[in-house]
């Protein structure tokens, strides 16, 4: 984990310049005194965490950096990535497919990536799932889901 | 601020006179069962994936469910320790210890139905503490000024971050960038906009929900996803759940005392319910008679831990809504959930809203009964939710975090800030980064700053004002037990670290 730890205050060192730097900018703004305005909490921060990301930094360089105790499975980091993406186009084109299109078409993607393979199984979650958190929150909490653009532009409303 | 009496018996009178309410409690201790027994899923993420659930209804409605589910969720971890020996939740780590012994002997069902009554009567216990002190230490809150409550935020933060993780860098860390992520937006004492570099979705600053549930719900979705499996159960009894009253009786010593133990416990912020368990489980060890017998499957090795963390969920409690300062992960969550329902917990919370604080403490009570009989009646279905496909259940669990992200404001910025935000939070763990300090740090972060620079204008910049031992007391000692409780677990932590690697040398 050593090299994690230098990557990591690294990058947090050149985080807390940017929110410095960014900060920066803010101080001519506000009405209050110029010490104590919208700057002043942000520049706390980021000195605060520069100091922690250099300590960070030194405990790695110096070998006393805590062990790794678990280890990212590859198979299963790569499940992740390919869940991930199936997740990401999901909501990219509900607004287009629709929530009740969409959601089942999901569901069953995803559980095929996860190792899924019994039909039935993948067919009944993938409908009834997405319906009844549909149901639940269309009628009982009277929370919209996204409808199908597409559906509309066909078939107009109602 | 006395208790008062009369309002008390109003608000049973409210919650008994509303069947929804009691039917909402039930929806949350249920559902709060079945999140905290499944391994993968706490109370803390069940609470966040279903505060969603809370918006279209009244707030006391959604706000007893959730509490349901904070009271549900602490104890289902109990069931899973003692049938498959992963606790469901980390409270009830300290549980298997003697739960999954017993189990192995065939006798899960006498675990399981300890787990209850003893979860049961420290919850109750808890709550009752809850509920009568919680107007003393109201009144006492209404004494702070600023400087009071920066160093109270300071103090909160500064235990969470003690106890959280095996480095107290990593959680100082963890807790500076929760800060950070809470001065996104407009600035509240200037109204100028900070850290938004022109998007309009970032104005009002990242929302807490879809961040909370990308750092707990999706997170543990992704952990879930990359080591998929099924876990093995045991094969146990479970035709007898309620053990016999002598048994029940035998431990009436250990359970009275595990909720005060948890109670006092879960009221320091910062600490919670596992911290409560595992401190009473080793009490309970070391006063008994037979402490050789602890860890071989006996019932009073499951009394104690149970008692325990169910009393810290009322202990938990006092600081969040007396003080406004969570006592745990799962507070936090509630604080933010009546954030959301537009109320601010803390003294003037018990001023202004007693129409919600009193059936908060009436239904924390009746959650406790209703967790007995929903325990006692349904444990042995619950136990079989652990042998279904985890493929199922993850798929499902993924789809309502997206629902819940999107729900808040129905926008798709939400959704994909809760994955990115779940994507971060899944490396994090694995690099021994705590969680538990970035989410009180979005909690108490807006209340540090704003009180902090306050203070500051009051003082005219002198900073000795937070250590003024003649005009602000209390916000001298609220710094004095942050910086002596970083101190301890320095050391703690540094005679731990040093005994490792004397072992991996050895070993090397």
């Amino acid at each position: 984990m050593r090299k994690a730890d230098i990557i990591t205050g690294v990058f947090l060192m050149v985080l807390a310049a940017g929110v410095m730097i960014e900060a920066g900018t803010y101080a001519q703004r506000g009405v209050q005194i110029e010490y104590f305005g919208p700057a002043f909490f942000p520049r706390i921060l980021a000195v605060s965490l520069m100091l922690c990301a250099g300590l960070l930094i030194v405990n790695a360089v110096r070998r006393r950096n805590l062990r790794r105790i678990e280890f990212i499975d590859g198979t299963g980091f790569r499940r992740l990535a390919v869940a991930l993406v199936v997740g990401v186009a999901y909501w990219a084109t509900v607004g287009y497919i629709g929530f009740l299109i969409g959601s089942p078409i999901f569901v069953f993607v995803l559980m095929t990536v996860l190792g899924a393979r019994s039909w039935p199984q993948r067919i009944v979650t993938a409908l009834v799932a997405p319906t009844a958190l549909w149901a639940l929150f269309e009628y009982f909490l009277v929370i919209s889901l996204p409808e199908s653009q597409i559906l509309y532009l066909l078939f107009g409303e109602g | 601020m006395e208790f008062d009496f009369q309002v008390f018996a109003h608000a049973w009178g409210t919650i008994l006179g509303h069947p929804s309410l009691i039917l909402f409690i039930v929806v949350g201790v249920t559902a709060g069962i079945m999140v905290g027994c499944l391994p993968g899923l706490t109370a803390t993420t069940g609470c966040a994936l279903l505060i969603p659930f809370t918006f279209g209804r009244p707030p006391l409605e959604g706000l007893l469910m959730l509490i349901g589910v904070f009271v549900g969720g602490i104890y289902g971890g109990s069931i899973s320790a003692i049938l498959i020996r992963t606790p469901g939740t980390p409270s009830a780590a300290a549980t298997l210890l003697d739960g999954f012994p017993l189990a192995r002997q065939g006798q899960g069902g006498r675990a399981i139905g300890m787990s209850t009554v003893a979860s049961f009567v420290g919850g109750t216990i808890g709550a009752l503490i809850m509920t009568f002190a919680s107007p003393t230490i109201a009144a006492f809150g209404l004494r702070f000024g600023p400087a009071e409550f920066f160093a109270l935020a300071l103090f909160g933060l500064s235990m969470i971050v003690a106890v959280s993780g095996v480095s107290l860098l990593k959680g100082i860390i963890a807790a500076l960038v929760g800060l950070m992520i809470t001065t996104i937006g407009y600035d509240p004492l200037s109204a100028v906009p900070r850290y938004t570099f022109g998007h309009m979705q970032l104005l009002s600053g990242l929302e807490f929900i879809p961040v909370l549930i990308g750092l707990f719900g999706v997170a543990q979705v992704f952990r879930n996803i990359e080591k998929m499996g099924i876990a093995e159960q045991v094969r146990t009894d479970l035709t007898r759940i309620l053990p016999r009253f002598h048994e029940i009786w035998a431990t009436k010593v250990t359970l009275v005392k595990s909720a005060l133990i948890g109670t006092f416990i879960g009221s320091v912020p910062g600490t919670g319910c596992d911290i409560a368990a595992f401190s009473a489980y080793a009490e309970a060890k070391r006063s008994s008679r037979h402490p050789e017998k602890f860890g071989t499957g006996i019932l009073e090795g499951i009394a104690a831990p149970e008692s325990a963390n169910n009393a810290a969920v009322g202990g938990a409690m006092i600081p969040m809504l007396t003080l406004g300062i969570p006592g745990d992960a799962v507070t936090a969550v509630l604080l933010g959930a009546l954030t959301i329902h537009n109320f601010q917990p803390g003294p003037i919370f018990f001023r202004e809203n007693l129409d919600i604080v009193y059936p908060l403490f009436a239904g924390v009570i009746l959650a406790q009964a209703i967790l007995l009989v929903v325990g006692l009646s349904c444990a042995r279905y619950f136990a079989k939710l652990i042998t279904l496909d985890q493929r199922m259940f993850t798929a499902v669990i993924f789809l309502l975090c997206v629902i819940g992200s999107y729900a808040m404001r129905f926008s798709s910025f939400d959704v994909f800030l809760s994955l990115g935000i779940g994507l971060v939070a899944y490396f994090m763990e694995y690099y021994r980064f705590p969680l538990a300090p970035i989410l009180l740090a979005l909690i108490l972060g807006p209340l540090a700053e704003q009180n902090l620079r306050r203070a500051l204008q009051i003082s005219h910049g002198d900073p000795t004002i937070f250590i003024d031992p003649v005009n602000h007391p209390i916000a001298l000692t609220f710094l004095v037990v942050a910086i002596l409780a970083l101190v301890s677990m320095y050391f703690r932590l540094r005679k731990s670290r040093l005994a490792e690697m004397m072992r991996e040398r050895e070993t090397a």
